[in-house]
């Protein structure tokens, strides 16, 4: 049995023993080659080795963080005496605000923006803070007697590779008290506006409804996937914990054809995996806000928390 | 404080910025010089300023700023306008203000202020401020204090509405000397009436700004809403 075969077998679920020497001896073998382009299985079986033993942050080496936004304030521009708490989501060129639709991924060389629509507002707060040694948090506070939606977008990494881009995302939730939404509730999308139609619809979008007063997540595709019909988690129901913060991770392979890959993690937890599908207009960008967006929710107003966003690449972002 | 039209888009405290926009919510210090903004919102301590549509004084609108500190530390959040007080220094302000229940400083709460820099520094010249009638748990009112000379100025004319929104208009000539005036309304009641006065450093500018400032706040955190704020010239601003 070769190296590559020995990595193979872990990745199938050996036990932890077995696991170690196999990771020991890639290692010794990494160690005597000179690591180029044709190592690169026994690469990915060492990185392998590595998520399944060592802790999310050694794992998280192989990882590069993009773009992040820990709504603690920024200098900004880079270099400025003056700072925006939500100035990241504008980066690399900051800040027009609290901006009402159109989102224009043109505008002012910003690679996203904050977006209200109905009766809705984003703003700073102090009321609760995920980031060790922070203060803030940004509140997303929407009034649903009108359709509303507050939304705090990034379009520059996701258009990356001309919007084929690969990319891991992650960010923390933290939900005051138990709404009831009487048609939808979203808070995390990825949209895709198209050249020739010029229709600029969300694609996979992540959604909240509540079972017997506990909030769980469940995921809508676009109408041309699955009929539009939402995916259930797969498993035992995986609730949202109430006024805690609750992280949510997604990998998303943005693509115009069936290419495409949703992957969603709930506290590590991993509720969606929809591969094969098209995540995006054939003519269209990707683009990627985390929301608070509905037509109905009792009661309302209502407000959720959102801090420490992430989109990375290369494997799930460090904690 | 409803969405205003930028180059790109809209935002509801961009106004505080103009003639450019916006930095966003920004730290201390307040730099006059950058980015061709005419002001700008900073905060200090714990504090955060925000477009929020718990009250709307705006007939037909939906927003205020809700200005929120949180007093365990020093904080303050700022509104501030330099443009137009640097270059008329004879002006009229007038801002609705929304208190949603007592507090009680132990201190100071700042609730408007002019400053002035120069090269020395950056001070307060004049504050209206907040104090209890009655002990602590009274209503509450405003009262104007010379941050220069710490010179305490109080009237009982009129208490601070809670609940319900009341308006603060001020007459304030900006002079280097004792030249200055400082007259201060309350729902069309005059409070203060202070004339011969210096206003600004002999050798410095002038701003302006409506915040939520103190060092110690009862409850704490402390909210209050402004609204509608304008600054005017040739009398007070309808």
């Amino acid at each position: 049995m070769n190296f590559r075969d020995k990595i193979r077998i872990t990745g199938a679920g050996q036990s932890a023993k077995t696991l170690l020497v196999a990771c020991a001896m890639a290692a010794m073998a990494v160690a005597g080659y000179q690591v180029s382009k044709k190592h690169a299985p026994l690469r990915a079986g060492i990185k392998k080795c590595s998520a399944l033993m060592a802790p999310r942050t050694v794992y998280a080496q192989g990882v590069t963080t993009l773009w992040s936004a820990d709504m603690e304030p920024i200098p900004v521009p880079p270099g400025s005496t003056s700072a925006s708490t939500l100035g990241a989501w504008y980066l690399p060129s900051c800040c027009e605000g609290d901006d009402v639709n159109p989102a224009d991924p043109n505008a002012n060389n910003n690679g996203g923006g904050v977006f209200n629509s109905g009766t809705a507002s984003a703003s700073p707060s102090f009321d609760y803070n995920h980031t060790t040694g922070g203060k803030y948090s940004a509140l997303l506070k929407i009034d649903t007697s009108v359709e509303s939606g507050t939304r705090l977008f990034r379009w520059l990494e996701p258009g990356m590779n001309n919007s084929n881009s690969d990319l891991y995302y992650s960010v923390w939730y933290y939900f005051p008290t138990i709404e009831t939404p009487t048609l939808f509730w979203n808070i995390l999308q990825w949209k895709s506006a198209s050249s020739s139609t010029h229709k600029n619809d969300a694609m996979f979008s992540l959604d909240v409804n509540n079972r017997g007063s506990e909030m769980y997540l469940y995921l809508c595709p676009p109408a041309f996937i699955n009929g539009g019909s939402c995916f259930g988690q797969i498993g035992n129901t995986y609730y949202i914990p109430l006024a805690t913060w609750t992280h949510v991770e997604a990998h998303y392979v943005c693509a115009g054809d069936s290419t495409g890959h949703v992957t969603i993690w709930e506290d590590g937890n991993q509720l969606f995996d929809v591969g094969n599908v098209q995540t995006r207009y054939a003519d269209g960008g990707c683009s990627w806000s985390v929301n608070n967006y509905s037509n109905g929710l009792t009661p309302s107003p209502a407000t959720i928390y959102v801090d420490d966003a992430k989109i990375c690449q290369g494997g799930r972002c460090p904690l | 404080m409803e969405p205003i039209s930028t180059s790109t888009g809209a935002s509801t405290l961009g106004a505080w910025y103009l003639p450019n926009c916006c930095e966003g919510d920004d730290v201390s210090p307040p730099d006059t010089s950058e980015n061709n903004n005419g002001g700008g919102v900073f905060n200090s301590g714990t504090a955060s300023a925000g477009p929020s549509f718990d009250v709307n004084h705006t007939t037909g609108g939906k927003y205020s700023a809700m200005l929120k500190i949180d007093t365990s530390v020093t904080s303050w959040t700022q509104l501030f306008r330099w443009l137009e007080p640097q270059n008329y220094p004879d002006l009229y302000y007038s801002v609705w203000l929304y208190f949603p229940q007592v507090y009680t400083p132990s201190q100071y709460w700042a609730i408007v202020e002019w400053k002035s820099s120069h090269p020395a520094g950056n001070a307060p010249f004049w504050m209206l401020n907040v104090s209890n009638h009655n002990g602590s748990s009274g209503p509450m009112s405003f009262y104007l204090w010379n941050a220069q000379t710490n010179t305490t100025y109080n009237q009982s004319l009129t208490t601070i509405p809670v609940g319900q929104w009341t308006n603060v208009q001020a007459h304030y000539v900006c002079a280097g000397d004792n030249t200055g005036h400082v007259t201060i309304w309350q729902d069309g009641t005059q409070i203060f009436d202070l004339t011969g006065v210096q206003t600004r450093y002999s050798d410095g500018t002038c701003a302006w700004d409506t915040e939520s400032n103190s060092n110690g706040l009862t409850p704490n955190p402390a909210t209050i809403y402004v609204d509608d704020a304008k600054i005017c010239s040739g009398g007070l601003c309808s």
